[in-house]
């Protein structure tokens, strides 16, 4: 196991240092497939953490300016995405704090979270597709509109990003404890609700 | 008091099967207790629904349909490389300020003895105190680095505000 995760981290060490060598030299084709390659998964944790399609869609762009500005700080040896992911939380709390909010974990009481998690862009599908997806989708978005966005958060980077716990830790500034608390917590909530609406 | 006993002690193994079906998730188990929880859950129906429904709350997760604004990527590369030009403008005017200023700082110490016999000799000839022309020697020295100065620290706050 533990070899294969060497080899693994072998194998990936050339890609995050070309990765690292583009952002310092800012080189615009790398930025263009970095952008690009990012897009639906980038725009997704934004959408999970701010709960507004209009705040995520700003975010995007200034995170990737962002990008611009400090790749010389990413050192080629993490995970890209977890380097993007913990810009994409600092621009989110920055403007949580501009709106006289303290961290993430304030960010929405409970019962705010579902007015404000409106995931749902408009209808770029076809008909049918839509009509198959809406039913389930809906049903799934109001439930998880229900998790606290600390919860969503890691239960993405955990589930949907495939992030190791420590990544995770690195990119929410967390202790490893409290990664996990927020992993059991979110995962039973994401249950409950889940069968709650089932039922 | 044995059936008390019992019913504590599969209320512990359920307990236990279900904190293994969360932990299995979140940090992966070791082979024994893999191995224990699998036996576990073909036995119990309640534990065996109960990491179903786990799989099921992961499974929306994943599938959760996220429809990405159209055009958003575009926009971004855009103004990605909008900025990459502005910086790179930005980081050729501050070599040219930089290499300006070396060059400034080259003539004036190359021509520091020439100034300072001309402001000798000016004082001489106005019959000035030793005072005033050394200081007016100090000033021609003082002033345009001081100038520079706040022209770079100007150009590099403003840099600053606009990358962040």
């Amino acid at each position: 196991m533990g070899a294969a995760i060497h080899l693994f981290a072998f194998a990936m060490e050339p890609e995050t240092r070309a990765v690292a060598r583009g952002l310092r030299r800012r080189d615009p084709e790398l930025l263009d497939s970095l952008i690009a390659q990012y897009e639906h998964r980038l725009y997704r944790y934004l959408l999970y953490l701010s709960g507004s399609r209009e705040m995520a869609r700003d975010l995007f762009q200034e995170t990737w300016l962002r990008v611009l500005a400090r790749g010389h700080q990413y050192d080629g040896v993490t995970r890209f995405e977890a380097w993007l992911f913990s810009i994409a939380r600092h621009l989110v709390i920055d403007l949580q704090r501009r709106k006289q909010m303290a961290s993430l974990d304030e960010m929405l009481e409970p019962g705010e979270a579902s007015r404000a998690w409106e995931p749902r862009a408009p209808d770029a599908t076809s008909p049918l597709a839509q009509y198959a997806g809406r039913e389930r989708g809906e049903m799934l978005q109001t439930a998880l509109a229900g998790l606290l966005p600390v919860y969503r958060e890691v239960l993405l980077l955990r589930f949907q990003e495939e992030l190791s716990l420590e990544e995770i830790a690195g990119v929410i500034k967390a202790p490893l404890s409290t990664v996990k608390s927020r992993l059991y917590r979110g995962l039973n909530a994401a249950r409950e609700l889940l069968e709650a609406r089932e039922s | 008091m044995n059936g008390g006993m019992n019913v504590s002690m599969n209320g512990d193994l359920h307990e236990r099967a279900r904190s293994l079906i969360d932990k299995e998730r979140v940090e992966g188990l070791a082979a024994p207790e893999l191995r224990w929880l699998a036996d576990h859950l073909g036995a119990c129906e309640a534990c065996a629904g109960r990491a179903a429904a786990t799989d099921a709350a992961l499974r929306a997760l994943r599938t959760m349909p996220v429809s990405v604004p159209s055009g958003l990527a575009t926009s971004a590369q855009l103004l990605v490389r909008r900025r990459a030009e502005e910086l790179r403008v930005q980081h050729a005017r501050n070599v040219a300020l930089a290499v300006s200023c070396i060059l400034s700082w080259v003539v004036g110490v190359a021509s520091a003895p020439l100034v300072w016999r001309v402001c000798a000799w000016l004082g001489r000839e106005f019959d000035l105190p030793r005072v005033v022309w050394v200081l007016g020697f100090g000033f021609w020295w003082l002033v345009p680095a001081a100038a520079a100065s706040g022209v770079v620290l100007w150009y590099r706050s403003r840099a600053e505000r606009e990358v962040s």
